[in-house]
């Protein structure tokens, strides 16, 4: 399986031979995939066809059988946790069903991985940042201060979408963005234009 | 990249020039360095490389808050700079909070109402049950045979092992103490009355309630809270499933008849514990010792310890799963409420014991 890649490609993900099985059941078999600094990829299959087992593996959470996985120039499988924290601040990443800290609040969550890169920024500074943040990911003003569970499921994704884009993400994983989402293509076309060049649904 | 901010004052105005990338990573600095500067500013954007989010908020905000022009920015910054703008809503980011002492009182109404609401909840959760229970009784093709079953298992069969060896533990440690105490006035024979009375009466039931609410009290709660939280108790009850029925009942019928089968079984261990340590230790061959304990364990004191062992089953089952199904929203609800489940059962099977144990007095079975 290998589609033609184009000219003046620069690659933020290059998958080379990727295999997955739990058991006896195959979820991918000599799995090749590049995309491209700038592209858009959309993927796009039936319940339980691996798609969320591709983007595990590709950031790093799921150990593939057999296989390379390359993100934004380097090696996901097998490297040291050090190594890694470089490439984890350059990407964003939005689980299907939100994964928001349930302890902390919508602004809290957003905060989170800015206090872990950037611990040295003021709290004010950081507030306005989470607000601006938490208005991008299109909930309303009042969400700053609720916690997960007082939140809708719609509005849950909408705050793990502000997580996601708290860092500028070069590389924006979206796993099932827009179950449970209304006018999503608005979002999508707002990201891109601040800054983020890959994105996966 | 060399990343730089320098001012120069140029006709009068000074002027902020920032080179190089002005991202999340520069925040800090550039921040210090825009609010060094006295206003009018003037902020010459010519030499960025690279701008993020938060670098377009740091100039926007300086905008808008301050006496400042921004200049030379490309068609791309400008283009960030108004995005940024588009999303300045008064996004509330901390929960509101008032001066600490009307904070203090309003905590404290709050705690008393909620014990209120906790005890008329669970007063109303024992009513349910009852319902429930005669549900099942009227309809008994409703009684769910498999769960009971299975509960039993898990509450009682899989408890033996852990229930016996404290048990004979706290037989050793019960005769181990007694003889040293009793020896003292010769009357070591004595160990053996003590051991077999307080054993079979008292702390044969009391450490199996004990046990039970650990172990069970608080799996029930944790368990029923996480369907609350999952949503399968609502998906139940849409279904026309009542989780009082299929949850609750089977729960509290296993703890009600396996806490008496547990506390009989303790005994037996505690009694073993405390034969084998008479006979090692103080030399009283086991027949003797079998033979004293039939002489002075009054047969009340087995009623007394086996009628008390299926209420502290039912007070065990009702609280965890009272505690289970009050869960509403995060994982860390379900760890608290466990808690408080496990706290509350053993707090009332202490109290109730109290209760028991003068009642039982006052009735001649002392």
């Amino acid at each position: 399986m290998s589609i033609e890649t184009p000219k003046g490609c620069v690659p933020v993900i290059e998958v080379r031979g990727l295999s997955n099985h739990f058991g006896d059941q195959v979820i991918h078999e000599d799995l090749d995939l590049t995309v491209c600094r700038g592209e858009i990829l959309g993927v796009v299959g039936g319940s339980g066809t691996g798609k969320s087992v591709l983007m595990r593996s590709i950031i790093g959470l799921q150990t593939p059988a057999a296989g390379e996985v390359e993100v934004l120039g380097e090696n996901m499988v097998g490297r040291e946790e050090d190594e890694a924290k470089n490439i984890r601040r350059r990407w964003g990443i939005l689980f299907q069903n939100g994964a928001l800290f349930s302890t902390l609040t919508v602004a809290e969550n957003v905060e989170v991985p800015i206090r872990e890169y950037f611990p040295y920024i003021k709290a004010p500074l950081l507030d306005e940042i989470a607000s601006y943040k938490i208005a991008m990911g299109g909930l309303p003003p009042d969400a700053g201060p609720k916690y997960p569970s007082e939140l809708s499921g719609g509005m849950v994704k909408r705050a793990g979408l502000a997580r996601a884009l708290a860092l500028d993400p070069e590389l924006l994983f979206l796993d099932e963005p827009t179950a449970g989402l209304d006018p999503y293509r608005r979002r999508l076309s707002m990201t891109l234009s601040l800054g983020c060049r890959s994105g996966w649904t | 990249m060399v990343a730089s901010a320098a001012s120069t004052a140029e006709g009068g105005n000074p002027t902020l020039r920032i080179r190089g990338t002005l991202t999340i990573t520069r925040a800090a600095s550039i921040q210090r360095e825009i609010d060094a500067e006295a206003d009018p500013l003037t902020i010459d954007l010519s030499g960025v490389e690279r701008m993020d989010t938060v670098g377009a908020w740091l100039i926007y905000r300086a905008v808008r808050d301050r006496h400042v022009k921004v200049v030379g920015a490309s068609a791309e910054t400008e283009g960030l700079l108004h995005e940024v703008a588009e999303y300045d809503k008064p996004v509330q980011v901390r929960p509101e909070e008032g001066p600490g002492f009307t904070r203090a009182i309003s905590e404290l109404g709050e705690w008393i109402a909620e014990t209120g609401r906790t005890l008329v909840g669970l007063l109303g959760f024992f009513g349910a049950t009852l319902i429930g229970l005669a549900n099942v009784t009227t309809r008994p093709k409703r009684f769910r045979l498999n769960a009971v079953v299975q509960r039993f298992d898990v509450v009682g069969v899989r408890a033996l092992g852990i229930i016996g060896l404290m048990s004979f533990l706290i037989g050793i440690v019960i005769g181990q103490q007694g003889a040293v105490q009793l020896q003292q006035f010769g009357a070591e024979i004595y160990t053996i009355n003590l051991i077999g009375r307080i054993t079979v009466r008292e702390l044969g039931t009391l450490m199996t309630a004990i046990m039970v609410a650990g172990r069970s009290g608080s799996a029930f709660a944790a368990q029923l809270g996480t369907m609350k939280i999952t949503e399968e108790i609502d998906a139940m009850k849409t279904i026309g499933v009542s989780p009082i029925e299929a949850l609750v009942i089977p729960r509290l019928i296993a703890a009600v008849i396996m806490m008496p089968l547990l506390a009989f079984w303790a005994m037996l261990m505690s009694l073993l514990g405390g034969g084998i340590f008479v006979w090692l230790s103080l030399g009283i061959p086991p027949l003797t010792y079998v033979q004293r304990l039939q002489e002075v364990i009054p047969i009340t004191d087995l009623w007394v310890g086996l009628i008390k062992a299926p209420v502290f089953g039912f007070i065990i089952a009702l609280a965890g799963c009272f505690q289970g199904m009050l869960v509403e929203g995060n994982s860390e609800e379900v760890g608290l409420r466990t808690t408080t489940a496990v706290v509350q059962s053993i707090f009332l099977v202490i109290v109730l014991d109290a209760v028991f144990a003068v009642f039982f007095s006052s009735i001649g079975w002392g």
